[in-house]
């Protein structure tokens, strides 16, 4: 029961298409209507903000939103992304849309949390606490997030992830574009098995369709010698999405491994984070490192969270960053991770 | 036990008639096997009303006894569920401090009325693999003096085979169809390798057929547990329908399940309900 890297993309719903992803960003592209109505939404955010900012509103305290930083404190450093500043913490959206990477319960619990509002909190309270980029996967509801975190007067960049819809359309890539997000990147799960068949081509017409609409061009996989062989070969990419734990192996694979049957589930071995920094580390061009916390398997015990980011930044290049899917639910996620990411790149 | 509509299937157990499934509890106390996330999810629904409410769908599903750790919360979900003229049957596994501290502890649990009082499956593992085989046996011996059911819990098939052919005295046993309780030095000597994250609630699709064939060669009854992988097989109908029949094919006749649920998204209790009596042809 490998739910794997790509078999959970459909859990929130089909992605949009073509025929329905104009009618969302109508407003964007006819430009100054919507911009009218966001520096509405964004005056309202700022008032909020400042409201916040007074200790007058305590959003969600239950649920591990906290008490906002104080402005001084709220920088995260950052790294240039081609012509774009990115915080060396990205908020990722798994947990938002409920890819727990455990089970359909997990899934469920997520997705009914992450609602509009709280992903919305979410986003707010990252600005709040430094973090100025989101990466997450191309589907309706994201989509729709981006859409009222921008109402709401949200700036966070974004970092889209490819659809199946937009592997199989490039037409679709071309929409996206427009919408400006500072990169478009290959899915890691679809680059694994397009790897896998030796369906390199397919990555290679992606990343061209995406370098021609504008956007930066990025590629994700969960296998180190992805990475070294695109960089042998001298594909036109601007950077990497690297998974620390090669989560995309068959079955077969882990069982020559580990010399058994696989235990059931998602398999995290403990030696993949340092074989993928090594192809991180190899590669001159930025790479993002998500998982990073073995999709919440090491989140029990703060050492190890701590222990985690750590060793991701002791290992990455100084120009890279990590990307962190985030659950606020039930502890302060986003402000104990962005004190935590200060502390570590303070003592670095 | 008075019948109840649509009881399930049912075996012995000493005097008592049990069904083949019987109602877990981890969920009800935030034993997620896997993150404080799942865990604190599951604390926070099962409220004492929503405890009380899967008790109660149990009973009208044909399921008859109920398993449950003396946690704190336990004995008063137990209490609060009685008070409500709740009638299922229960099993306890004692908790550490009762079974360090037998001589008060156990006639005070059986004085409340389980059916049968166990030593926990960790702490059993724990005293297995620091050779107290001794202090477990007396355990036992000490259960029985009150007069309830003697059990013993293991995720060690090991244990239950030794325990067999040295006639510790237990009445039954609970046998975790997995060996999730292995160190990570003990994973690690199995793979001759570090053990995958987290190295432990590691569920090796080779342990089933180990305990079934344990659980076969025992002349006791066994109730298997966590035959859904804690959760690791529930993705699907099919999945589900599957690990049952597994179980119901692999363990004896005299035997019973124990499967946790939390019916938060899905009417789990019935469905459960409904899958033994199809599968047990009822």
């Amino acid at each position: 029961m490998n739910r794997g890297g790509r078999s959970d993309r459909w859990s929130f719903g089909p992605p949009l298409h073509a025929s329905i992803v104009i009618p969302v960003f109508t407003p964007a592209r006819k430009g100054n209507k919507i911009l009218n109505s966001m520096f509405t939404h964004r005056r309202r955010f700022l008032q909020s903000s400042a409201a916040l900012a007074a200790g007058m509103l305590v959003p969600g305290a239950r649920d591990g939103f906290g008490q906002p930083e104080p402005a001084s404190r709220l920088a995260l450093p950052r790294v240039k992304l081609g012509e774009h500043s990115v915080s060396r913490m990205i908020i990722g959206a798994n947990p938002f849309y409920g890819y727990s990477h455990f089970n359909r319960l997990l899934d469920q619990l997520m997705r009914e949390w992450c609602t509009p509002d709280n992903v919305a909190k979410t986003l707010q309270q990252c600005e709040q606490n430094g973090v100025n980029t989101w990466q997450f996967s191309h589907h309706a509801r994201s989509i729709a997030d981006l859409k009222r975190h921008r109402a709401d007067g949200g700036e966070l960049q974004w970092i889209l992830l490819s659809s199946r819809a937009m592997e199989e359309d490039l037409g679709l890539i071309d929409e996206l574009a427009k919408l400006k997000p500072i990169g478009i990147v290959h899915h890691g799960g679809t680059t694994d098995q397009r790897w896998r068949n030796g369906e390199q081509a397919k990555i290679k017409e992606f990343t061209k369709r995406v370098r021609d609409a504008g956007v930066m061009v990025g590629i994700s996989t969960h296998n180190p010698a992805v990475v070294e062989s695109i960089e042998a070969q001298g594909w036109d990419v601007d950077f990497f999405m690297t998974c620390v734990y090669n989560v995309s192996r068959t079955r077969e694979e882990l069982r020559q491994i580990l010399g058994v049957t696989p235990p059931y589930g998602e398999v995290f071995l403990p030696e993949d984070p340092e074989r993928m920094y090594r192809a991180v580390r190899a590669t001159r061009k930025t790479c993002l490192a998500f998982k990073i916390l073995a999709a919440g398997r090491l989140i029990d015990d703060p050492k190890d969270v701590d222990r985690a980011f750590q060793f991701a930044f002791e290992n990455v290049k100084p120009q890279d960053a990590v990307i962190v899917g985030m659950y606020p639910k039930f502890t302060d996620q986003v402000s104990e991770n962005a004190a935590r990411v200060r502390r570590i790149l303070k003592a670095a | 036990m008075p019948t109840q509509p649509n009881v399930l299937p049912q075996i012995r157990l000493g005097r008592y008639s049990v069904t083949r499934l019987i109602l877990g509890s981890n969920p009800f106390n935030g034993y997620g096997h896997f993150n404080q996330i799942l865990a604190s999810h599951m604390l926070e629904w099962f409220t004492p009303e929503n405890s009380s409410k899967t008790l109660r769908l149990a009973e009208q599903n044909g399921i008859n006894t109920w398993q449950f750790s003396n946690t704190p919360r336990g004995l008063k979900d137990l209490e609060r569920y009685q008070d409500e003229g709740g009638r299922l049957q229960w099993l306890i596994l004692a908790n550490r401090d009762d079974i360090e501290n037998t001589a008060a502890s156990l006639p005070a649990l059986a004085r409340k009325g389980p059916i049968g009082i166990l030593h926990h499956g960790s702490v059993t593992d724990d005293r297995w693999r620091r050779g107290e085989k001794s202090k477990i046996r007396e355990f036992v011996a000490r259960v029985r003096d009150t007069g309830v059911l003697a059990g013993i819990s293991t995720h060690n098939p090991e244990v239950i085979e030794t325990a067999e052919q040295e006639n510790w005295g237990t009445d039954f046993y609970m046998a975790c169809v997995y060996n999730a309780g292995r160190t990570p030095a003990e994973v690690e000597k199995l793979l001759g390798r570090k053990p995958p994250l987290p190295p432990r609630d590691l569920y090796f699709p080779d342990d089933p057929p180990h305990m079934f064939k344990t659980i076969r060669q025992t002349s006791k009854t066994c109730l298997a547990f966590k035959i859904l992988a804690a959760g690791r097989l529930t993705d699907s109908t099919e999945q589900v329908d599957q690990a049952f029949q597994v179980a119901f094919a692999s363990i004896k006749p005299q035997d019973a399940v124990i499967v946790g649920m939390y019916p938060r998204f899905q009417d789990q209790v019935r469905e459960n309900a409904d899958r033994v009596r199809r599968l047990l042809g009822r």
